[in-house]
């Protein structure tokens, strides 16, 4: 008798659950380096990991007994990030007193209760974990993890715990979590899901209960039956339809009477005409006790199209929660420096308080938040928030630095130059909100269509009234309404919101998500794409593309002599390098000495090395090395000891292994390209020469990124971005379609159209091929409803179609529609 | 036939009912978060193994 739990594992792997692949970590997924040797016995059997973080996080699992996370997930999570000194310095700053007000509340009993918002939760056995692994913690008293909101409720006794050991946790499983004000996030998002299911539920649990009595009424065609009994059946369905009309349409009537203030018909005029008509006409006709009544029309429209509204609306909003990190508050905090020489303090104070002249304190690690000048202090800062390019520029005394900007190798004294509103960020900032507010918007077929559908149908209507009351003396009423009510409406406002709803589905499930809907309209139209090119046509991080042994030493050998030396840096040719290798603690180094900008130097196993860029190296052990032409598209590092040259480090930021096919891709598809990057013009050359793009510029600032895609616009393409948010945040800001990638900003995800979850660029092509195949199925949509619409309406206005008839004909109709939105769920395209 | 009458006004009843017992769980919370409960109940059960 197998446990239960393997036999849920074996299902879980027939069923295609995630396993990792010979060669791909089991935690991550990624692939496993050659010849590395980290593992973990997980549930006995021996795992691979990728690197020393994802084993770290696989045996904090494991210690903890709570192994069964890898039977459940659904998905693989995350490769966790190198838990780094400034990080818990991060953390810490949460404890300050100051910032615990909005945040932290306190409860009756004196724990103290936080809301947090998770990142990196990829399936409900991530919740699970988190949540177990919490109420574990000694002075945890409760936890709550919401899997469908990633949000997490915990409560501790802060005598015993301190919030930043709670989120020191949550990052050793391999998660983050931010607190968050509460009340703001909650309430748009659950208010307006709150706000449909509601009159969802109300719509279809009357509308039962009116189907039920109309499909008596149904075997009573002819109108033969006792007069009280079709009288008491006709005024029960009145009043079980009175709350469908009075509550659960609201939408309706609100968005029609929007429409109507705004001057534009739109298909929620036609669809409350139709429901205010149909209900009224069918009261009169109860209380007159003679003519057709369609309540069972008015509960079939209102439940499909509330079902139909909030299904657009659950998907929207469950692509957008996968995006997390909403609203999270980082404490800005600052060290700035009081006093004279005499008697230096270092004094923490919120950033927004800090004036022009003041002097700050940044630590390795630590972004720096205004723009200044360096006053004392040697170090190199990475600018990629102008230039997009990570490779850190050294940086001495008296030379000007960038808010935004990260402080890379040493602690530098910085005096503020700019205030707030004038530094480089908040200048970034404005012109993102300009290129927002002057966003082209390409008008959707639907409410192209709608206007004039509306308007024809009222003036039909009208007609029909006309003709038979005046002209041909008979009742008005029944033709009247049944032309509003079998125009239906129905088909034509689930036409497009439907479809569109099944793509952003169906991307979803490809991880994609959409945060616009309409964009997937405006990206089957696109006749231009703008790639960025650090962190979006290539992966944005230095690699190790080659070791070349100069001595004696053997490459392997090098290599770990190189890891040791930079074991505590964090610049990126350190991380590149460590990256690899675990250190062995006996060749841990010692008295290693830091040039910024130049090399590192130290002692492993007794023997003084030096790594760096050559000037630096050759510094030290003489000229003996070759000096071959410099490489512009990568970097050379090389290692020597005393005298003698041991190995050259080559490295570079490769080009995605996908860029290549999804640029085919696109040019198969007749789409022009260019990129449009902030980095030296040989590297943006390089890429663009290796991917086939005629069109390349460098050296560009943000705005001027924004100035080419304005003037594209101007020449009437249709453009798209794909970009990281790191330097092209004005330029996502404005273009028709916003594109970003897995690693891009909180920010630019958050305010794109389109994010590609997964690393890469191959989502694009998914993405384009089910946009076009949904405005397809948009087309096909409108061409059935108009057709039935054409067919349907004469018969209306003769008086032909009886009320049943009617409502047959638009549920089906309606059902058509659905049935043909549905295919976007399913198949290959 | 008269019964129907009563019929229908105790059906209208439990209508009431069943409307009120449906908007209650949307305002608890109760359709909030699917995937995560129903997952949990699988979870907690193969621990307690």
């Amino acid at each position: 008798m197998r446990s239960s739990q393997a036999l849920i594992w074996e299902a879980s792997e027939a069923s295609g659950a995630p396993r990792a692949a010979t060669g791909a970590c089991f935690h991550c997924g990624q692939p496993v380096p050659p010849g590395s040797a980290w593992a973990v016995t997980i549930d006995g059997s021996a795992r691979r990991m990728c690197c020393p973080g994802c084993q770290a996080v696989a045996e904090s699992i494991c210690a903890c007994g709570l192994s069964a996370f890898y039977a459940y997930r659904t998905a693989v999570g995350d490769r966790p990030e190198t838990a780094t000194s400034e990080l818990l310095r991060e953390l810490a700053a949460y404890d300050e007193p100051g910032l615990s007000g909005a945040l932290i509340g306190t409860e009756a009993t004196g724990a103290r209760r936080v809301h947090l918002v998770l990142e990196g939760v990829r399936c409900a056995a991530c919740a699970w974990l988190i949540e177990k692994r919490l109420l574990r913690l000694p002075g945890v008293t409760g936890c709550e993890v919401n899997y469908a909101n990633r949000e997490a409720v915990v409560r501790w006794d802060p005598v015993t715990t301190r919030l930043s050991a709670i989120l020191e946790v949550v990052r050793h499983l391999g998660y983050r979590a931010y607190p968050f004000d509460a009340q703001r996030r909650q309430a748009g998002l659950a208010r307006e899901r709150t706000y449909y299911l509601r009159r969802f539920g109300v719509a279809a649990l009357f509308g039962m209960q009116v189907m039920m009595v109309a499909s008596a009424l149904y075997f009573d065609a002819d109108a033969s039956g006792e007069r009280q009994t079709l009288a008491l059946l006709n005024w029960l369905n009145l009043a079980m339809t009175l709350p469908i009309v009075a509550y659960a349409a609201q939408p309706f009537f609100a968005g029609a009477w929007r429409a109507l203030r705004g001057g534009r018909p739109g298909m929620d005029l036609s669809v409350a005409l139709g429901i205010a008509l149909a209900f009224l006409g069918s009261a009169w006709h109860t209380w007159t006790g003679r003519g057709e009544v369609y309540f069972d029309s008015i509960a079939m429209f209102v439940t499909l199209l509330l079902l139909g509204r909030y299904l657009e609306l659950s998907v929207q909003q469950r692509a957008s929660r996968l995006l997390e990190g909403v609203t999270r508050i980082v404490p800005s905090l600052v060290r700035r420096i009081e006093g004279s020489d005499g008697g230096c303090r270092l004094e923490t104070v919120p950033a927004h308080t800090v004036r022009p002249g003041d002097r700050l304190l940044v630590r390795p690690g630590e972004t720096l938040t205004h723009d200044g000048r360096v006053a004392a202090g040697d170090s190199s800062v990475d600018e990629s928030v102008q230039t997009g390019e990570s490779v850190p520029v050294r940086k001495t005394s008296g030379q000007h630095v960038l808010g935004g900007s990260i402080n890379v190798e040493s602690p530098l004294e910085i005096e503020v130059t700019a205030a707030d509103a004038d530094s480089f960020m908040a200048r970034i900032r404005a012109l993102v909100a300009e290129a927002e507010a002057q966003k082209p918007r390409l008008a959707a077929l639907a409410a192209r269509i709608a206007s004039w559908f509306v308007v024809g149908v009222l003036v039909l209507a009208l007609a029909t009234a006309v003709y038979h009351g005046w002209y041909a003396g008979l009742p008005w009423l029944p033709p009247t309404v049944a032309v509003l009510v079998v125009s239906c409406p129905c088909a034509l406002a689930l036409a497009t919101p439907v479809a569109l709803t099944a793509a952003a589905s169906a991307l979803l499930a490809r991880g994609i998500a959409v945060l616009r809907i309409d964009a997937l309209e405006d990206l089957a139209r696109v006749t231009h794409v703008i790639f960025d090119k650090t962190g979006t046509l290539t992966t944005g991080r230095l690699e190790l593309v080659a070791v070349t042994p100069l001595g004696a030493m053997s490459a392997d050998a090098c290599l770990r002599v190189a890891a040791s030396l930079e074991e505590y840096s964090e610049h990126p040719i350190a991380r590149a390098l460590a990256r690899l290798i675990p250190v062995d603690s006996q060749l841990r180094a010692s008295a290693v000495v830091n040039t910024p900008g130049a090399g590192v130097e130290g002692t492993v196993g007794g023997v003084r090395y030096a790594l760096g860029a050559l000037p630096f190296v050759r510094r030290y052990c003489g000229a003996a090395i070759d000096e071959t032409e410099p490489v512009d598209t990568g970097k050379r590092v090389y290692l020597a000891a005393a005298g003698d040259p041991l190995a050259l480090f080559q490295l570079s930021d490769p080009l995605r292994a996908d860029a290549k096919p999804t640029v085919a891709y696109l040019s198969e598809q007749g789409i022009a390209m260019t990129i449009l990057s902030g980095d030296r013009p040989p590297a943006v050359a390089a890429v663009a020469a290796a991917l086939g793009i005629q069109t390349a510029h460098a050296a560009l600032r943000p705005a001027e990124k924004l100035a080419r895609l304005t003037a594209l616009q101007q020449r009437g393409e249709v453009v798209a971005v794909v970009g990281d948010g790191v330097n092209d945040a004005p330029m996502l800001a404005g273009a028709h379609v916003a594109i970003t990638v897995s690693n891009a900003t909180e920010h630019a995800k958050l305010s794109s159209d389109l994010v590609l979850l997964h690393e890469g660029l191959a989502g694009l092509i998914g993405a384009l091929r089910i946009a076009r195949q949904t405005r397809r199925i948009v087309r096909q949509n409108f061409g059935w409803a108009l057709g039935y619409n054409l067919v349907a309406l004469p018969l209306a206005f003769a008086g032909a179609i009886a009320a049943w008839l009617a409502a047959f004909f638009m549920s089906a109709s309606s059902l058509a529609v659905t049935l043909n939105a549905a295919r976007l769920l399913g198949g290959r395209h | 036939m008269e019964i129907i009458v009563l019929l229908i006004g105790v059906s209208l009843m439990l209508v009431g009912l069943i409307v009120w017992a449906f908007l209650w769980a949307v305002d608890s919370g109760q359709f909030d978060d699917l995937d995560g409960q129903g997952m949990a109940i699988l979870m907690e059960d193969a621990k307690e193994d």
